[in-house]
């Protein structure tokens, strides 16, 4: 579902050592690198083009929720630390454990379509 | 018939805004206006105005204490409770000492609406 | 005698930026108690408009030296600095009312980073956000970085400010869960932003007072 043009740039996202989602303005998922894959259990053909909240479902609740909206609404960037939000997302390291790490969510806002990029490391 | 509105607010600025929505709504009433709880307290001793709108957030106490007052020695007096911090703490707060509650920036709206109950218990009331 | 930086708003400007600070506070406050499911008072006594070396004065004569700040960076119409202040002494305290629950000293210091950065991201979101939504501006904000120093070290950060800068200094009282703790929010702005400000603020009035200044 990646274009011949954005494919360079989907193996350095890829390669990433950080999970990378990027939601649309209706915050259905356009990007999802292979940490996300692996870490989620759920392969990008999958989840792209679905709804965040329809993937994790209960996760997108409370701070998460309100953290989106103020990155698409008003182009502010948040922060969800593990400290406060223990166990936010169900994922796993690739030995099977329980991953626990902060997740920034920065804003991205482009001339068209203002969009959120969330990025748990 | 004209009533007598008191509007205690540190803020000028706020005051002004409550003004510009009395312009529209109720051109004719007497506005009373109040910068602190003392003033307040003196202005409601001196010009005994009908209904009262007080800030929650002001130096040196807070503005349900006085609107708490202001229910004891003046219960036939609507009083309203405006506040930006709409946390469900304070509005109950309000609510128990018998005052509306309306979320800041006031809109002409919510304003509109306080008023309409406080002019009907007002009159209710007199009868 | 050079004016100082509180002659750039008149009395009503500055009313207005207390009042706009006002509410960006309280949605913070909301944002914060939506959090930890508990009251968040977060009050203002003071808003000032100040220099850098009197904020920085301000602060050496008030609070200890080590002082603790969650630093986010801000652009737009408006660019300039976000600081949210208080001493180190009280941070695990701060901490500790915002994760809640009973932690142990040792699981407490490990929180202790993460939990100020996000809280402090919180609290300068609230207001930043707030204020622009109310100026009807957007602007770009940056995610938070926890500092330690001085105030003198907070105030200088490079690329180094302008002498002309100015500092909007907030003296702000925060009350979570038994826990009473007394901050500040510096916002530092360069001359351009203060007269973006000055303008956006002479609108604001006129939009909400509905009539220009005197």
């Amino acid at each position: 579902m990646v274009d011949k043009q954005m494919q360079p740039l989907q193996s350095v996202l890829d390669a990433l050592d950080a999970g990378l989602i990027v939601l649309d303005r209706d915050r259905r998922i356009v990007q999802w690198n292979a940490w996300m894959a692996s870490a989620s259990g759920h392969a990008a053909a999958d989840v792209l083009g679905e709804p965040l909240a329809k993937v994790f479902p209960g996760v997108v609740a409370g701070r998460l929720n309100a953290a989106i909206a103020s990155a698409l609404d008003s182009g502010v960037s948040s922060l969800l630390t593990h400290a406060l939000h223990p166990l936010l997302f169900p994922l796993k390291t690739r030995s099977g454990r329980r991953l626990n790490m902060p997740i920034p969510t920065p804003c991205c806002a482009s001339t068209s379509t203002p969009r959120a990029r969330r990025s748990p490391r | 018939m004209p009533y007598k509105i008191l509007i205690v607010d540190d803020s000028k600025l706020a005051r002004m805004a409550v003004t510009k929505a009395l312009n529209v709504l109720h051109p004719d009433w007497v506005r009373l206006e109040a910068a602190s709880a003392d003033e307040a307290l003196a202005a409601v001793k001196k010009e005994h105005p009908d209904i009262a709108l007080v800030d929650f957030n002001m130096p040196g106490g807070n503005g349900l204490d006085l609107a708490a007052a202001f229910r004891e020695s003046n219960p036939r007096m609507p009083v309203a409770v405006v506040s930006a911090n709409r946390q469900r703490e304070i509005v109950s707060r309000a609510r128990t000492i018998g005052a509306a509650f309306l979320n800041k920036p006031l809109t002409e709206e919510d304003l509109d609406a306080f008023l309409k109950a406080a002019v009907q218990s007002l009159t209710k009331a007199r009868s | 005698m050079k004016p100082g930086p509180t002659l750039v708003l008149d009395e009503l400007e500055l009313d207005a930026l207390t009042e706009l600070v006002n509410l960006g506070i309280s949605q913070s406050a909301i944002s914060l108690a939506e959090m930890v499911r508990d009251e968040v008072t977060l009050s203002v006594p003071n808003v000032a408009l100040v220099s850098r070396d009197e904020a920085i004065r301000t602060l050496g004569e008030r609070e200890a030296k080590n002082l603790v700040a969650v630093h986010q960076v801000f652009e737009g119409d408006i660019t300039g600095r976000a600081l949210l202040i208080f001493p180190e002494a009280r941070s695990l305290e701060l901490v500790r009312a915002v994760i809640g629950g009973s932690l142990s000293i040792e699981e407490i210091i490990e929180l202790e980073q993460e939990a100020l950065a996000e809280t402090g991201n919180i609290i300068l979101n609230g207001c930043l956000a707030t204020m622009a939504n109310q100026l009807h501006r957007s602007l770009k904000i940056s995610l938070p970085e926890i500092l330690h120093g001085e105030g003198k070290e907070f105030f200088n950060l490079a690329p180094p400010p302008d002498p002309g800068d100015v500092v909007m200094f907030i003296y702000i009282n925060f009350a979570v869960r038994n826990s009473d703790i007394q901050g500040y929010i510096a916002m530092l702005l360069d001359m351009p932003s203060i007269a973006a400000l000055k303008a956006l603020l002479v609108e604001y009035i006129s939009r909400v007072a509905g009539e220009s200044p005197a």
